[in-house]
């Protein structure tokens, strides 16, 4: 096998007394989907926002294509591949839904107008051409978490990173939004997806990674990980815990 | 990703380009015909008063769409251009005085030193977000004043006064008629426009747009930061300088707080506000609205140390902050955005 | 020059005393910021508006100073959550430029109370003549401590613990600290935001008003007195830290301290040189205050 989109060798993140990430190692290829799962406070977000540059590691590397990115804040491995969504959706709410994507575009189009062209049709891509003039502001949420998407795919991403895009979506919205992860997936793009919903992921990934505490506990096929007993465990004790 | 992109290459892409490049031919064409039409005032105008309220009005419209670059593009509110202001007019005139150095000149030499001050304190300033940035602006711009009142060389709290020569475009002096200094102004204003008008096209204005609404968000698509912030400010300081020197040129007589005090760097960022932050109309309908309004209560009500126009800018800038966020410039768009935000 | 011990001794403890009331103002100043993120530009005026009404009150009823401070005090309070609940309340629900609008509503008031004051009262300086504690002063040891300005000083102190009390023992203190470390837990808690909110914006009137009845027994009143103040306590806030009360009690010592030898080393037009150089130093060296949390 080729070397590896992203490594990452055995992260470490503390808050205080707290270890939200205990010895966390990740590799994904070129393509490849990951499903990032666990129950909640098992250090998915940490994690996440790790690998984005959101938060600085208190140990461990991250490479991408070979190439150590630890120390670069979002901004240049944005530049280098690594686009991603946020939890909390943010749009800029003065600016049109197309201008923001143009923010997104301009980062490979030194020109604004070839900039936008291709907003436009990143914007096609996830369907909200209808509402390319109105301000980001005034979008529906899962509008506005569509647009987060387009503007991350905008940049030309070798590697996506989602945080809980499905979070809040009715079922007829769950379902347009992995249409939509499904056609990213086609045009190449590796993924990484948080979620907290099992169900939503498995027909989506090639492969789960479940945390727990801080823990990789298991990684597999989504048939393997369903099936786990650690995992399960973990789950059962997750519905305790809520 | 491309052969996906490819696929889908419509004519949406092609209609909504043609669109967004049309609205802004017409915003070329909006600009050229208020020029041509305020160009002609001299002709009408010709009441010394109401000529001076013009070329303050034009003069304000062209600092506050220097601001608009930093505070409206890019969110970064300063309380304390006043001291870029300072710079242009005591950089000119002192140039002028002790150097010999045309106005021209050293108005672009002053300009150049003021926006080299904004990279040099944004280097710090920038650090501090919101409202810290804010604050920092108007201390700063607090101890220029205290420094330039104590400093004999620039004559203290005196100020200063330009020597009287003859009517020149060289010297930019004119003692007869205050007409060349409304072509200038003019001009000013215009280019302040047109810088904006650029900027909103190209990729920097939607970079700073975007680190304006979220900072965080625009860095995760690649947007740096604080080089954006260190840009938007070395623009707006220059044309501020630039403003600052002609109202040196403009009075012929300067002093610390007419030209470093808090007063102006209200009057710069005022019209931004009430006519709507980064937006393109928004520094020169605000501007055109309170130049005049504050002229006028002053006048008529009392001297300026009645503090009518005072309650005059906070009532509106309280009205605009509160109903309408967006500056009256949206109220023109109105129709549109109800129209389009429905879903 | 060389200074005798008494006399810098004497420099020291009126830069202690001014340091205090520099303090006080400053508190509300931080603890409005601490509550709910929001910097209140009008503060310079609360402040005003506190030593004209000293002004006013002391012209009409005749009593003396020291007696109306509580009268003084509480009408800012009310000035205070008026403001919230007029205002500042409606700015926390824009969706566009929301900095900017905080920034400029209140700056805005500022503006209408400062002209208002210029156009109804003129611009004059005014100061109340005749107090019971004015032209006194308690000489120690060969140092000379003006009565007023020492018991603005102590009154201050009283203040701090005051609110030292309030945020320690009291249901509103507990809720005050539980709003500054997460707003959206305090619903969770069942906590009436907009009542915590009015009463932060109160006491932070409050304590501009305290500040004000102090200000006025020895200080000239006059419209754009507030300014100056405002500048000094955005100094001392940031020194102290934005949002901590305790940080600003210190930084304001400090403050006062550094304005009072600035103004014997150089000059005392300069005085405030040494105060900006000294906020120039924190924006540099610790954008987030001496005590403030990274």
């Amino acid at each position: 096998m080729s070397e590896p989109l992203l490594q990452v060798r055995s992260i470490f993140r503390n808050f205080g007394a707290l270890r939200a990430n205990d010895d966390v190692s990740l590799d994904v290829q070129v393509g490849e989907i990951v499903g990032l799962i666990g129950p909640n406070g098992a250090g998915k977000s940490t994690f996440f926002n790790i690998i984005a540059g959101a938060l600085a590691p208190t140990r461990g590397q991250i490479l991408f294509e070979g190439r150590d990115v630890t120390a670069l804040v979002p901004a240049n491995r944005c530049r280098l591949g690594i686009a991603r969504t946020f939890q909390v959706v943010r749009s800029f709410d003065s600016m049109s839904v197309i201008d923001n994507i143009v923010v997104g575009s301009l980062l490979r189009n030194h020109d604004a107008r070839t900039a936008r062209h291709m907003a436009c049709e990143v914007l096609e891509f996830v369907e909200l051409e209808a509402r390319a003039d109105t301000p980001a502001g005034d979008l529906t949420s899962p509008e506005k978490r569509r647009l987060e998407l387009a503007r991350a795919l905008a940049t030309r991403p070798k590697l996506l990173l989602l945080d809980e895009v499905m979070a809040g979506l009715t079922p007829t919205e769950a379902l347009r939004g992995i249409a939509l992860v499904k056609r990213i997936r086609e045009t190449g793009v590796a993924i990484i997806m948080v979620e907290h919903v099992m169900e939503i992921v498995m027909p989506l990934v090639d492969r789960i990674v479940v945390l727990d505490l801080g823990k990789i506990i298991a990684s597999g096929s989504a048939a393997e990980i369903t099936t786990d007993p650690l995992v399960v465990a973990a789950y059962l004790g997750d519905s305790i815990r809520a | 990703m491309d052969r996906a992109l490819q696929a889908s290459r419509s004519s949406f892409a092609e209609r909504h380009i043609a669109e967004a490049s049309a609205r802004r031919r017409r915003q070329l064409v909006a600009v050229a015909l208020f020029a041509l039409v305020a160009a002609c005032l001299p002709l009408f105008v010709t009441d010394v008063y109401t000529l001076n309220v013009v070329i303050l009005t034009l003069m304000y419209l062209a600092l506050s769409t220097g601001w608009n670059i930093l505070g409206g593009y890019c969110g970064q509110i300063s309380l304390g251009h006043a001291i870029y202001f300072g710079i242009g007019a005591y950089g000119t005139v002192l140039l002028y005085m002790m150097a010999g150095v045309v106005p021209w000149i050293g108005l672009l030499v002053s300009a150049a030193l003021a926006a080299g001050l904004a990279l040099a304190l944004g280097y710090f300033c920038f650090r501090l977000a919101g409202h810290y940035y804010t604050i920092a602006t108007i201390v700063i711009a607090e101890a220029a004043l205290l420094l330039v009142l104590n400093w004999d060389w620039t004559g203290a709290a005196l100020g200063l006064q330009l020597p009287f020569g003859p009517d020149s475009w060289a010297t930019l002096q004119f003692g007869r008629t205050k007409v060349p200094y409304f072509y200038f102004v003019l001009a000013l204003s215009l280019l302040a426009w047109l810088t904006a008008w650029i900027i909103e096209g190209a990729r920097w204005g939607y970079w700073w747009r975007a680190v304006k609404d979220d900072a965080e968000a625009a860095g995760s698509l690649g947007v740096n930061i604080f080089y954006s912030k260190m840009g938007a400010s070395a623009i707006s300081a220059f044309f501020t300088a630039v403003g600052g020197a002609f109202y040196a040129l403009f009075t012929s007589y300067i002093d610390p707080n007419s030209v470093f005090g808090f007063r102006i760097s209200l009057l710069i960022a005022l019209p931004a506000v009430l006519g709507g932050i980064g937006t393109l109309w928004g520094p020169a309908i605000g501007a055109v609205l309170l130049i005049p309004l504050g002229e006028v209560t002053r006048s008529y009500i009392g001297g300026s140390g009645s503090g009518a126009d005072l309650v005059t800018y906070g009532a509106l800038v309280v009205m605009v902050s509160l109903l309408r966020p967006e500056g009256l410039v949206s109220l023109l768009h109105l129709r549109k955005r109800t129209r389009g935000a429905r879903p | 020059m060389a200074l005798s011990f008494e006399a810098i001794l004497q420099v020291l403890l009126s830069g202690l005393l001014m340091g205090l009331i520099y303090a006080l103002v400053a508190s509300g100043l931080s603890l409005i910021f601490g509550l709910m993120d929001v910097v209140n530009f009008a503060h310079g005026e609360f402040l005003m508006v506190a030593m004209y009404l000293m002004f006013g009150l002391v012209t009409v009823t005749g009593l003396d100073p020291l007696l109306l401070w509580p009268v003084v005090t509480a009408c800012l309070f009310l000035l205070g959550s008026g403001v919230y609940l007029g205002i500042i309340r409606y700015t926390m629900r824009a969706k566009t430029n929301r900095g900017m609008v905080q920034v400029f509503t209140t700056f805005g008031l500022g503006l209408i109370l400062m002209g208002l004051a210029q156009s109804l009262l003129s611009p004059d300086y005014r100061s109340i003549g005749h107090t019971w504690i004015s032209g006194k002063s308690v000489s120690v040891a060969g140092i000379y401590m003006p009565l007023p300005q020492l018991v603005g000083g102590v009154a201050s102190v009283a203040a701090f613990v005051l609110i030292w009390l309030m945020i320690t023992r009291t249901d509103f203190g507990k809720a005050l600290e539980a709003t500054r470390e997460d707003a959206g837990a305090v619903a969770l808690v069942g906590i009436d935001k907009n009542l915590i909110f009015t009463l932060g914006w109160g006491f932070g009137g409050a304590l501009s008003g305290l500040a004000g009845s102090i200000l006025a027994t020895f200080f000239y009143i006059y419209p754009s007195v507030g300014s100056s103040f405002l500048l000094t306590a955005f100094v001392t806030v940031a020194l102290g830290g934005f949002g901590s009360v305790y940080g600003a009690l210190a930084a304001g010592i400090i403050i006062g301290l550094v304005e009072a030898t600035t103004a014997v080393i150089l000059t005392p037009a300069l005085k405030s040189l040494g105060v900006f150089t000294v906020y120039l130093a924190v924006v540099v060296l610790r954008p987030r205050g001496l005590f403030g949390s990274s």
